[in-house]
């Protein structure tokens, strides 16, 4: 039972992208080829393994990438709805910074992954709020407070905050003051990186509440990164998991965690310890993630992989589509031929 | 320390162009008697009279001679060699009681640290140049290790600041904690877990005092307020602005010691920069990122 | 008070840089005046020969004359006596003794002659150097890799620890001596009455540039450098990430998230940095013959007056602890965490 929510209507499309990093020893591949589409209005859920690129994916998106870091190709395509309710899907990576500049905050918001540090510490709240608002609005003084301090309330924080200092505040606190600022333009997309790793279990509890609701209360697009695959069963509708700069499976949550159809993706779930399951032997993952200096052949997966194939360390799978909803880059589906992915080439 | 070295010269463009430059400049320093021979023979290029006063550049002299009839080329090999000398042996005296101090200091914390840095702090406040002249007007005949003596007073308690700060910090870290616990001598945790990950500090903090030194010694020279008896690139200048060289014509005798310091300062500069490259990754251009 | 200061820690914090601010005064005196009077010399004697042979004329009375000056410039007794006398005539008299430059004047009466003239280069040259510094440095961090930035890096850095004295050099050969652009002695042309009119400002405008300038190249260049390792250390913060992502522009970045971080340690830094730059202005004032302290300080060696010597460097250590003490002082001012830091 899972509810999708199918609005047809395509926010961003992602084809190739790659997201490289110069070192000294050549190019670290962070994102090296992942071909995505998300939705608008729904929660896409973005797993795998701390180094896999996730991280990079997201800022990549938002186009934030500094050197080392690049672009190394690829098209990310975002969609806007025109007044007439027409969609304009225009490739980020081809604008001019100062164009996607202007898309920052309005259009595509960020809650970062360590709240802790994201606020300069020498400046108050409503100073590092405000800031974003005044750059994309011409709004008087009195409806931006006004607008920040009811973001604020959605989020539970007291006015008072708004004149403190950010080591003032406790994590959980910064947290929220991230979200808080991440909605006050109303974006059609907010990508979320790892957003409540750092918050003891509870706090993290509430907050990942809270996040839901106003997503659904506004009716945003939301990217949320983690590698806690059960904050991804309680937030996803869809979810990607992602493996040495590629995707490897794009499914609905419910899917992806009652019948995981690739070899990494099952390896992830019997990795997490459920609560009340009874005394059932945590099943993990053995060796570590290839180092993005270096990938394996064919499979980068293949090296590690339970089910592993003659074909997999020669030939690499790509990204199908083997059921409605359902995306994976794995040999072992291969006699699948579901039709070409419904939006792919164009 | 010689991997440290190797490493730094792999990173670092300007490591390598600060130690090419030094090298050169040492060596030039170290075989300069060499040199010397076939222009001056056996004779200290100090000695004034030697030849014919203001001869142009010539093969003799490949410098021409000064006011005083002396080579010139051999002067400023001879003020080379004084000055670099001058600049490590204070640095080598202002280094070793200014590690021994911030190490004690910083080791120790507590009282024995709030007094030794509240007598560094009163030094570092004292300006030197006043005293330095002083010193160097009463005592006529100067040597070249009281000279470093003097310079050194004034040059340690920088880098007793710097290496207390870096012991402060590294106290903390986990392996020294460690070694205490394991119940380890205070020297053993000092000279086999600090002293190794502190050599690229030392070797900074020595840089420093060595430029400190030179500046210092350049500067009381170059205006004149300096010892006359040895003959360093500092009083070379004086002497060139004391002939009045620019009415003359002949700039290259003011400009040839002031180049030489210039790139002395700035080889020694570059080598300090180029290790901090190299220990702050971030500094680099091209970093390793994950 | 104790028990005020428990409840108000930051009146703990202010006492004790307080206390550490005289502590530190006090001590480099001390240490300064064992030091100048260890140095074995013969100041008056020197001096009363000087003023026999400047007016040709022979000065009667011999030890009784020497000692009877010995007590004016506070010479007499033991060492520790002497001590005693001095301190405590400067800590609460504010007396210097007088000096043996146009004597009997006092030393007081001298640096305040001179004062203004060195506070004012200063003044110019720090301001100049530290603004210009933050700037440049702030924008070469920004665009670290383009070949400007590594140009204007490198040059900094081969200028850096290069003597301001050398810089003054270069100066004085090319621009005063071969093309004949700008002043190089003096701080103004004699043929004008010194006040406020327009020739006079401008003559010690055009006298001020070289010795300036001296100073702000190589203070400029530390400036530069240090601002960028500070800010290019502060460009791996998240908070920079964050503003980006909030869509600000570049140069909102840089100005308010950036070099507002990398602010604080450069104004400690200014204030950390004064006594080298006071003792390198000195050397300047010496060269470019700029009234200042410097002079004073070459006239004062050259004769070993040790009171004036003695007064130069009081007020070194005073302003360069002055500085310092309003930086400590300013500090929860400005930077928040450590008012919090000393609250708890």
């Amino acid at each position: 039972m899972y509810q999708h929510v199918d609005s047809g209507e395509r926010l961003i499309d992602i084809r190739d992208l790659r997201v490289w990093y110069r070192t000294t020893r050549g190019p670290a591949k962070a994102v090296d080829g992942v071909n995505l589409t998300i939705n608008r209005n729904e929660v896409f859920g973005l797993a795998g393994e701390s180094g896999c690129g996730k991280s990079t994916l997201a800022k990549g998106i938002l186009g934030v990438i500094k050197l080392p870091g690049y672009f190394e190709g690829g098209e990310v395509d975002f969609c806007r709805k025109k007044s007439d309710s027409t969609l304009i899907c225009e490739d980020l990576l081809k604008m001019s910074r100062e164009q996607v500049r202007r898309m920052r905050w309005r259009d595509m918001a960020y809650i970062p992954q360590s709240a802790m540090n994201v606020l300069s510490p020498v400046a108050r709240i409503d100073k590092q709020m405000l800031d974003g608002i005044f750059e994309h609005t011409n709004w008087s003084k009195e409806k931006a407070r006004a607008r920040m301090y009811e973001c604020m309330d959605l989020v539970g924080l007291d006015k008072a905050v708004a004149r403190m200092y950010p080591h003032e505040l406790s994590g959980g606190m910064k947290q929220r003051v991230a979200i808080a600022a991440a909605i006050t333009l109303t974006p059609d997309l907010i990508i979320a990186d790892e957003p409540t790793t750092a918050l003891d279990v509870n706090v993290q509890q509430v907050i990942l509440q809270e996040l839901k609701e106003i997503r659904e209360k506004l009716k945003l697009t939301l990217i949320y990164v983690t590698h806690d695959m059960a904050v991804h069963a309680e937030m996803a509708d869809r979810m990607g998991i992602m493996y040495a700069g590629v995707l490897m499976e794009v499914a609905p949550v419910v899917d992806t965690f009652h019948d995981p159809y690739h070899p990494y993706t099952e390896g992830l779930i019997s990795s997490i310890p459920s609560i009340g399951g009874g005394r059932e032997r945590m099943m993990g993952i053995p060796g570590r993630a290839p180092s993005p200096l270096e990938y394996p052949s064919g499979c980068r997966f293949h090296p590690r992989c339970p089910k592993v194939m003659a074909i997999c360390s020669e030939e690499m799978p790509t990204l199908k589509q083997v059921g409605p909803e359902r995306y994976v880059a794995c040999h072992l589906h291969d006699e699948y031929t579901f039709e070409e992915r419904a939006n792919g080439g164009d | 320390m010689w991997n440290l070295m190797k490493n730094c010269w792999r990173t670092s463009g300007k490591f390598r162009f600060g130690a090419v430059v030094l090298v050169v400049l040492v060596g030039l320093a170290l075989v300069a008697p060499v040199i010397y021979r076939p222009i001056i023979g056996n004779r200290s290029p100090a000695r004034p009279g030697q030849f014919q006063r203001w001869l142009p550049p010539s093969g003799t002299h490949p410098m021409g001679t000064d006011g005083h009839g002396r080579d010139l080329l051999t002067n400023y090999l001879a003020g080379l060699r004084t000055t670099l000398y001058i600049g490590f042996l204070a640095g080598v005296i202002s280094t070793t009681v200014g590690v021994s101090v911030g190490f004690y200091s910083g080791y120790k914390g507590g009282g024995i640290d709030a007094v030794l840095l509240t007598i560094t702090n009163m030094l570092i406040v004292i300006p030197s140049y006043p005293i330095l002249v002083a010193i160097a007007m009463v005592t006529p005949e100067l040597t070249v290790a009281t000279m470093s003596l003097i310079l050194a007073l004034f040059a340690w308690p920088f880098s007793a600041r710097m290496i207390r700060a870096q012991v402060m910090t590294m106290k903390e870290r986990a392996y020294v904690e460690l070694a205490k616990v394991s119940g380890q001598g205070d020297l053993a945790i000092i000279f086999t877990e600090m002293m190794p990950n502190l050599t690229p500090y030392l070797l900074m903090g020595f840089a420093f005092s060595v430029v400190g030194a030179m500046v210092a010694e350049v500067a009381i020279e170059a205006i004149g307020l300096g010892p006359s008896n040895i003959i360093t690139l500092g009083l070379m200048i004086n002497y060139a602005n004391g002939w009045g060289v620019y009415s003359m014509g002949r700039f290259e005798i003011l400009l040839i010691p002031v180049a030489v310091l210039v790139l002395i300062f700035a080889a020694i500069t570059m080598i300090n920069r180029g290790m901090e490259e190299y220990l702050n990754p971030r500094l680099q251009k091209v970093t390793t990122e994950k | 008070m104790f028990k005020l200061m428990r409840k108000y820690p930051i009146l703990n914090y202010y006492f004790t840089k307080f206390f550490a601010y005289f502590l530190t005064i006090f001590g480099a005196l001390t240490i300064t005046f064992f030091m100048f009077r260890l140095i074995p010399a013969n100041p008056i004697e020197n001096w009363l020969r000087s003023l026999e042979a400047q007016y040709s004329l022979t000065i009667d009375g011999g030890d009784a004359m020497v000692n009877s000056y010995k007590e004016k410039f506070g010479m007499t007794g033991t060492l520790w006596q002497q001590y005693v006398r001095y301190m405590y005539n400067v800590i609460f008299h504010f007396d210097l003794g007088p000096s043996f430059i146009n004597f009997p004047r006092p030393v007081s009466e001298l640096l305040a002659e001179a004062l203004p003239w060195t506070m004012g280069l200063l003044a110019v040259s720090i301001s100049i150097s530290w603004v210009l510094g933050l700037l440049v440095g702030a924008v070469a961090a920004w665009f670290r890799d383009s070949p400007v930035s590594g140009t204007i890096t490198n040059i900094s850095i081969a200028l850096s620890q290069v003597p301001a004295y050398l810089i003054a050099l270069f100066l004085v050969l090319f621009i005063g001596y071969q093309w004949k652009l700008l002043p190089t002695r003096g701080a103004f042309d004699g043929q004008y009455a010194i006040g406020w009119n327009l020739d006079f400002i401008r003559s010690v405008a055009r006298h001020s540039i070289l010795p300036a300038l001296a100073i702000v190249t190589v203070s400029l260049a530390a400036w530069i450098l240090s601002t960028r390792s500070l800010v290019i250390s502060n460009l791996g913060e998240d908070y920079l990430l964050y503003a980006e992502a909030k869509g600000l522009k570049s140069g909102d970045i840089m100005t308010k998230y950036a070099l507002r971080n990398a602010m604080l340690p450069q104004a400690t830094g200014l204030a950390l940095t004064m006594g080298s730059m006071m003792s390198g202005q000195l050397l300047i004032e010496h060269m470019f013959v700029y009234p200042g302290l410097g002079q004073v300080m070459g006239r004062a060696i050259a004769i070993f007056d040790y009171n004036a010597m003695m007064g130069l460097i009081i007020l070194s250590v005073v302003s360069v602890m002055t500085a310092s003490l309003a930086v400590d002082l300013l500090l929860p001012v400005i930077d928040p965490r450590i008012r919090t830091a000393i609250k708890a």
